[in-house]
């Protein structure tokens, strides 16, 4: 990549920073250039949190519906997948699993439920206000 | 509390640059490129078996901590890694070593650090970072950190450096904190970019392995021509991953392919063997090559352009190509000496 085809697209996801990038001078050196962004990074890096929004939405339906609990909404709503979550948790995968049907959810342990909420940053009482109503 | 001077110099990649930030401070100052080069960290492996959010694993370089540990190596630098059981006693010890003007890197996770632009936000626990200062302010106070990937210094509360730091689950730092402790004085770096170079192409040219190496890019190549057109939302996840792994997460651009051709066209200059040269000239083809990939494919994700499996294949094909004759002549090349 020659210094006058480092992509200076401005992307948002890049949030104003610049990265560096490695590219050849017009003398034939290599360099380090700051980068504004490349739209198709932008793109497949859109995909991944677009597929983690959609997955997101599905589950609070579901929520609403009384089909799933929060965890599930959250889990996705921060990025997380059953592997992360369940290790961050400190518990097997299956048990994760078990917490995301609603009637399980409920009889959960106060400590339980503060553990998971720590671990996606909310309050305790967000998970009851998920389940209500519209946000 | 003394101010620490630290010299923050913006890297592609965060391993390489929190380490060469570290040993620059301590008095060896080696390029990005060169430190990339020399702990040969070049690769392509493609792990099924390992999934991150359903996708498997699939990377440009090698295994984190790997650089660290292969650089000080052949170097004969000696870094002293500590790791902590609680978290209050590691950040304790963190403050400590600040405290004494001693920066050190860390291993944290960059969905808890405060100043990622959210976009950037991902569970990733082998994020490498400086932090060299820390001042009481409000609260529990704040850090100051090169993170190498910043254009600029930054800062983060105290708060969330702990959780970047003691973060669980796969590849969880438990605190990691590291530092050389003896730099030679004079390092040999001729006889480790020798050793470096062919060490990484037998890897990528004869690894018993056949998903790592050239052969690993072929297996992806022929899986994406075998990609069933019904699971084409499936299948496109898979390729943005891919391309994700290779532009994204810190890499100089083309899956690292432009840092090692920097590296290229240093070792030539330290070895004073123009033949080096044209190889570099090369790597950065290939580095062009797989940027046409990146594109293309976000082309497809975005729907600009139809979706077509067949050609991104063929593309990957003629990357593996392109790759083994460059490591075979760069393999040949180094072996002479």
């Amino acid at each position: 990549m020659r210094t006058s085809d480092v992509p200076q697209d401005d992307t948002v996801t890049l949030g104003g920073w610049r990265k560096a990038l490695y590219s050849v001078d017009s003398r034939g050196s290599y360099q380090v250039t700051a980068s504004t962004g490349w739209e198709a990074e932008e793109a497949v890096l859109v995909q991944a949190l677009d597929e983690h929004a959609r997955l997101a939405a599905d589950a609070l339906d579901r929520v609403r519906c009384g089909l799933c609990s929060p965890i599930e909404y959250y889990m996705h709503h921060c990025r997380m997948d059953l592997a992360v979550l369940a290790s961050y948790m400190g518990i097997a995968r299956w048990r994760v699993k078990r917490h995301f049907k609603a009637s399980i959810f409920l009889s959960l342990s106060a400590d339980m439920k503060t553990k998971y909420s720590d671990i996606f940053d909310i309050d305790v009482a967000e998970f009851r206000s998920i389940i209500d109503g519209p946000l | 509390m003394t101010q620490t001077n630290f010299e923050h110099r913006q890297t592609a990649h965060c391993e390489t640059g929190s380490l060469t930030n570290l040993l620059r401070f301590h008095g060896l100052d080696i390029s990005e490129a060169m430190a990339f080069g020399i702990s040969e960290a070049i690769t392509f492996a493609y792990i099924p078996f390992v999934k991150i959010g359903g996708l498997p694993l699939i990377a440009y370089r090698r295994p984190p901590g790997g650089i660290i540990k292969s650089l000080s190596s052949r170097l004969g630098i000696v870094i002293k890694y500590e790791r902590f059981r609680s978290s209050e006693k590691g950040m304790k010890a963190l403050i400590n070593h600040l405290g004494r003007g001693q920066p050190v890197g860390l291993q944290t996770s960059v969905y808890w650090l405060p100043y990622f632009p959210a976009e950037m936000r991902f569970h990733f626990n082998a994020h490498n970072l400086v932090a060299y200062d820390y001042s009481i302010g409000e609260g529990s106070g704040e850090f100051s950190i090169s993170d190498p990937t910043f254009e600029t210094t930054v800062k983060a509360d105290y708060e969330s450096l702990e959780k970047a730091r003691f973060v669980k689950g796969i590849m969880a730092p438990k605190g990691l904190m590291y530092y050389p402790t003896s730099i030679p004085d004079d390092v040999n770096l001729k006889a480790a970019i020798v050793a470096a170079i062919s060490a990484n192409c037998r890897t990528m040219l004869k690894s018993p392995f056949w998903l790592v190496g050239v052969r690993g890019i072929q297996h992806v190549s022929r899986k994406i021509a075998k990609f069933d057109a019904r699971n084409e939302r499936k299948n496109l996840l898979f390729l943005g991953h891919m391309v994700r792994m290779q532009e994204e997460i810190g890499t100089g651009g083309g899956g690292f392919r432009f840092l090692y051709a920097a590296f290229i066209q240093e070792a030539a200059q330290i070895l004073s063997i123009d033949a080096l040269e044209p190889i570099s000239k090369e790597f950065t083809a290939i580095g062009d090559r797989w940027r046409m990939f990146a594109l293309n494919t976000a082309k497809m994700v975005k729907g600009r352009k139809a979706v077509n499996y067949q050609l991104l294949s063929n593309e990957l094909a003629e990357i593996a190509e392109l790759e083994k004759v460059a490591y075979s002549e760069l393999y040949s090349l180094i072996t002479k000496i």
